[in-house]
C-alpha cells in the first residue's frame, strides 16, 4: 500500500513536472506559435524596420489537406524601436507568440550596418529563445529585400540563404559569421568584424543577367519567375559600423589568414601559360608574432595540400616530377597573392583590422602592445607581414594527362 | 533516517565532487568584475589547487584514528558547545541548499521556462529533494556517483564536439590588467567550496581512505574545472562574459553531425545534480539537528527546512537585488570563513586545550 502511494505521488510528481502539461499551454502550442525563421534589420524614419519570415503553418499550406497551397512562408514588417519590441507587435498582429529559436538568419540592412549594429545584438543573445551561433549578414541595399526573397515553391528562403553562407565549408571566398564571433570583435577596438553581403537580384533582373558573386541559389517560381540570393561580397566593420565592402578574392585573402579555410577550388596560371585548378584537401595557416627593429612583424605560414581537379594544357602533356613542382610554386604565389591583396585593401587601406593581429599581438607581445595600442590604427600600416606558404600538390586526379577540349 | 550507516569514500567523494562541479557549472560572470580570458582562466585553476590550505581543520581530523567528527570535537568541550556546533553548521548548510536552489530557480525561469511561472516546479522539486534527503546518505551517494557518470561523460560529448571551435586568439596576455580581478576570482573560487564542512561533519560515516578519498576529489577538480574554462574561453571567448550562465551558453555551442543543441543534455545533467546537491545539504542539516536535538523528529526536520527553503525563496524571488544579496561573495565569503575556516580551528584549539588540561 506504502509503496503504491508513493509511486502514485511519483507519477503525480512527474505529470505536474511535465512543462506540457503546466502553465499557459495554450499560447505554446506550435499551432499558436508564429516560427520565425529570418530577420531583416533596418533603418526607418520611426527607429527601425523589421522584416520577419516566418514558417506558414495555416492549413492550406499542407499539401495533404487537399486544399492549394499557399506559400511555405509568410513575411510581415513591423516599425518599433526593438527587436523584443517588433517580436510583441509580431504577436500581436498575428494573434500568435513568436518563436525565435528556430530562427536562421539576422540580416542587417546596408544603411542601418553603415550607422552601427552593436545596439541591435542585445536580443540575440540575452533572449534564451535565441542561439549565439546564428549567422549573421549585412544586405547590399535592404534588409527586406532579402527577407522577403522569393526563391520559389516549396523553398524556405531564410534556410535556403543559411545554406548559401554555410557553404563557406567548401568555397574559401565565403564568409561564415556566427554572432557570438562577431561579438567578440566588436569588444575590442582595435579589431575589426566582417560579415557576408547578400544581394538579391529580383526576378524581372534575373531574366536580364546572369547573378554575380559567390554563391547563391535561384529557383523556378510560378510563371517562371525566380529570385536569386548570392554572397557578393563581404562587407567590413570598424567597431560596430560598416565601412566598406571588399570582393570575394579578398575574403578568401581574410579566411587564409584567419585559418578558416576548409574547402574549395582555386584557379591559376601556371609559369608554363597554362591554368590549373586546385582543390584544398587541407590548409593550416599558423601566425607567428615577433618583434623586429622595435616594430611587430607577423610572419603567416600557410601548409596547404591540394589535389589538382583540372589542368588546360595538351591532353598529350604528361605531366612530370617537375611540372608539379612549377603548378605547387604557382599555386604558393596565388594563395601569396590573395593574402597579400587582403591585407593592402583591409589594412593599408581601410585600417581595418580583420585579421586579429592586434590579438595575437596583445597575446604575444604585451607590453609592446600595451605602449602602442592606442596607435593600433597607425602602426598596423607600419608592420611587416610576411608571407610563407606552401603548397602540397597530394594528387593529379586519374589521369596524368589532361582532357583540353577533346570529346 | 538513517543516521548510522556508512558510506564509501568513493560514493562521498563523488557526491562531493557533484556538489562543486555544480557551483563550477553556475559560474555567473556577474559576481565578477572586468577580466581577461586567459587571467580567469588562470584564476579559476589556482583558486581550485588552493583549496587545500583551507581544509588543514580536514586534515587535523584525518589524523584521529578514531574518526571523530568535528561535532564529536566539540562534544568534548561540552555538550552545549556541540549543539552550538551543530547550528552553525545546520545555518551553512542551509545557505548553501538556498543558494542551489535559488541559482536553479534563475537558470530554470530563464533558460528552460522562460515564459513561465516556475512556482510549481521549485514547490515540486524542493518536495521531491525531502524525500531523496530522508531515504539517508547511502541512498544519495549511489545517486551522486551516478549523477557524476553522467555528468562526466555528457561534458566529454560536449567537449569533444567543441575541439574544432577552440581559438586560441580569444586568450588574452596573462595578467594583462594586473592582479586584483584574478585573485578575486580565485578567492571566488575557494569561498564556494564549503564541501570541507560536510567532510568535517560526516568523518564517522565513511568508509575507507579519506586522504586518497580528498587528493583524488581535489585532483579531478582541478582538472575537470581547468578543462572546462579552457573550453569556455577559446570558443565564447569574451562574449562568455555577457551571458548569465557561459557553461551553458559553451554547450549551446555543441553539435555532433545532425544534433544540434547539446545543451539540452547539460540541463537535464544540471537539474538532476542540483537536485542532489540540495538534497545532500538538507540531509546534512537534518542529520546534524538529530544528533544533537531530538531524533524522533528526523522527518520533521526534513520537511520544516523544505519549507523554509520556499518561503525564502518566494521573498528572494521578488527582485534580483535580493538574489545578488543573498549569494553574493561577500556573504559567502563570511559563511566560509566562520563556518569551514574557523569555526572547526576553534573547535578543535579548545578541545585539545581542554585535553591538556584534563591531563
Amino acid at each position: 500500500m506504502k509503496k503504491a502511494l508513493k509511486i502514485i505521488v511519483l507519477l503525480l510528481t512527474l505529470t505536474v513536472l511535465l512543462s506540457g502539461c503546466s502553465g499557459d499551454i495554450k499560447s505554446l502550442e506550435l499551432k499558436n506559435r508564429i516560427v520565425i525563421q529570418g530577420i531583416g534589420l533596418d533603418k526607418s524614419e520611426n527607429g527601425l524596420s523589421v522584416s520577419f519570415q516566418t514558417l506558414n503553418t495555416d492549413v492550406s499550406s499542407n499539401p495533404n489537406s487537399g486544399s492549394t497551397p499557399s506559400e511555405v512562408v509568410n513575411y510581415f514588417t513591423v516599425e518599433s524601436s526593438s527587436v523584443s519590441e517588433a517580436l510583441d507587435k509580431l504577436a500581436e498582429s498575428t494573434g500568435m507568440r513568436a518563436m525565435i529559436s528556430q530562427n536562421r538568419i539576422v540580416v542587417f540592412g546596408n544603411e542601418l550596418a553603415k550607422s552601427g549594429v552593436s545596439a541591435f545584438l542585445d536580443e540575440f543573445v540575452r533572449d534564451a529563445e535565441s542561439r549565439e551561433t546564428i549567422l549573421l549578414a549585412v544586405a547590399e541595399e535592404k534588409a527586406e529585400d532579402v527577407i522577403y526573397a522569393k526563391l520559389g515553391e516549396n523553398v524556405i528562403p531564410a534556410r535556403k540563404t543559411e545554406q548559401i553562407i554555410e557553404s563557406a565549408e567548401i568555397n574559401f571566398n565565403i564568409a561564415e559569421v556566427e554572432a557570438y564571433r562577431f561579438i567578440n570583435t566588436l569588444g575590442d577596438s582595435a579589431l575589426s568584424g566582417f560579415l557576408p553581403m547578400l544581394r538579391v537580384e529580383k526576378s524581372e533582373e534575373k531574366s536580364s543577367g546572369s547573378s554575380g558573386g559567390s554563391g547563391g541559389d535561384g529557383s523556378e517560381k510560378k510563371g517562371g519567375e525566380k529570385d536569386v540570393i548570392t554572397v557578393c561580397s563581404t562587407a567590413v566593420f570598424k567597431e560596430d559600423k560598416l565601412i566598406t565592402t571588399v570582393e570575394s578574392d579578398i575574403t578568401a585573402g581574410i579566411l587564409w589568414i584567419t585559418d578558416r579555410v576548409e574547402k574549395g577550388k582555386f584557379a591559376f596560371e601556371t609559369e608554363d601559360g597554362y591554368n590549373v585548378t586546385a582543390d584544398i584537401v587541407t590548409s593550416k595557416t599558423r601566425v607567428k608574432t615577433d618583434i623586429v627593429d622595435s616594430r611587430p612583424r607577423f610572419t603567416i605560414k600557410v601548409n596547404c595540400s591540394v589535389v589538382c581537379s583540372e589542368i588546360n594544357d595538351s591532353v598529350y602533356s604528361k605531366k612530370n616530377t617537375a611540372d608539379i613542382k612549377k603548378i605547387s610554386q604557382s599555386a604558393e604565389n596565388e594563395i601569396k597573392q590573395y593574402i597579400e591583396n587582403s591585407i593592402n585593401k583591409c589594412i593599408m587601406e581601410e585600417g581595418a583590422d580583420v585579421f586579429g593581429f592586434s590579438s595575437r599581438l596583445k597575446r604575444c607581445e604585451p607590453s609592446y602592445y600595451k605602449e602602442n595600442v592606442s596607435d593600433w590604427n597607425t602602426s598596423m600600416k607600419q608592420t611587416d607581414y610576411v608571407t610563407d606558404i606552401s603548397v602540397k600538390i597530394k594528387r593529379v586526379g586519374g589521369s596524368a594527362a589532361v582532357l583540353n577540349g577533346r570529346t | 533516517m538513517d543516521t548510522q550507516s556508512k558510506i564509501s569514500t568513493g560514493q562521498f567523494f563523488s557526491l562531493l565532487l557533484l556538489s562543486r562541479l555544480l557551483s563550477t557549472l553556475t559560474f555567473m560572470p556577474s559576481y565578477i568584475g572586468t577580466i581577461n580570458t586567459s587571467d580567469c582562466l588562470l584564476a579559476v585553476s589556482a583558486g581550485s589547487a588552493l583549496i587545500p590550505l583551507f581544509c588543514i581543520p580536514v586534515f587535523i581530523l584525518f589524523k584521529n584514528k578514531q574518526r571523530r567528527s568535528i561535532l564529536d570535537e566539540a562534544y568534548t568541550v561540552s555538550p552545549v558547545f556541540s549543539k552550538i556546533v551543530s547550528v552553525i553548521y545546520v545555518i551553512l548548510f542551509i545557505y548553501y541548499a538556498f543558494i542551489t536552489l535559488v541559482r536553479m530557480n534563475l537558470f530554470v525561469a530563464t533558460i528552460v521556462f522562460p515564459d513561465m511561472n516556475t512556482s510549481l516546479f521549485v514547490i515540486v522539486s524542493v518536495a521531491a529533494v525531502c524525500y531523496a534527503a530522508s531515504l539517508g546518505l547511502e541512498p544519495l551517494g549511489r545517486a551522486g556517483t551516478i549523477t557524476l557518470a553522467l555528468f562526466c561523460a555528457s561534458f566529454v560529448v560536449i567537449l569533444i564536439t567543441l575541439i574544432d571551435k577552440v581559438d586560441m586568439n580569444y586568450l588574452s596576455p596573462v595578467l594583462y590588467d594586473g592582479v586584483s580581478s584574478p585573485i578575486e576570482v580565485a578567492v571566488s573560487v575557494v569561498i564556494r567550496t564549503i564541501e570541507p564542512a560536510a567532510i568535517a561533519v560526516l568523518i564517522p560515516r565513511i568508509n575507507g581512505n579519506l586522504k586518497k578519498g580528498f587528493t583524488v576529489w581535489i585532483i579531478s577538480y582541478f582538472v575537470i574545472v581547468t578543462t572546462i574554462f579552457f573550453f569556455l574561453m577559446t570558443t565564447l571567448g569574451n562574449s562568455s562574459f555577457l551571458q548569465m550562465f557561459p557553461v551553458h551558453g559553451m554547450a549551446v555551442l555543441s553539435n555532433i553531425g545532425l544534433f544540434e543543441r547539446l545543451d539540452i543534455v547539460l540541463t537535464g545533467v544540471w537539474i538532476i545534480s542540483a537536485f542532489i546537491k540540495i538534497g545532500f545539504m538538507i540531509y546534512l542539516s537534518a542529520n546534524l539537528l538529530e544528533r544533537s536535538f531530538k531524533r524522533e523528529y528526523k522527518n520533521y526536520y526534513i520537511a520544516a527546512i523544505g519549507l523554509l527553503l520556499i518561503v525564502l525563496l518566494y521573498f528572494e524571488s521578488i527582485s534580483l537585488t535580493s538574489f545578488q544579496y543573498i549569494t553574493s561573495l561577500t556573504a559567502r565569503g563570511i559563511m566560509f570563513a566562520a563556518v569551514v575556516v574557523i569555526l572547526p580551528s576553534a573547535v578543535l584549539a579548545v578541545s585539545k586545550i581542554k585535553k591538556r588540561v584534563k591531563k
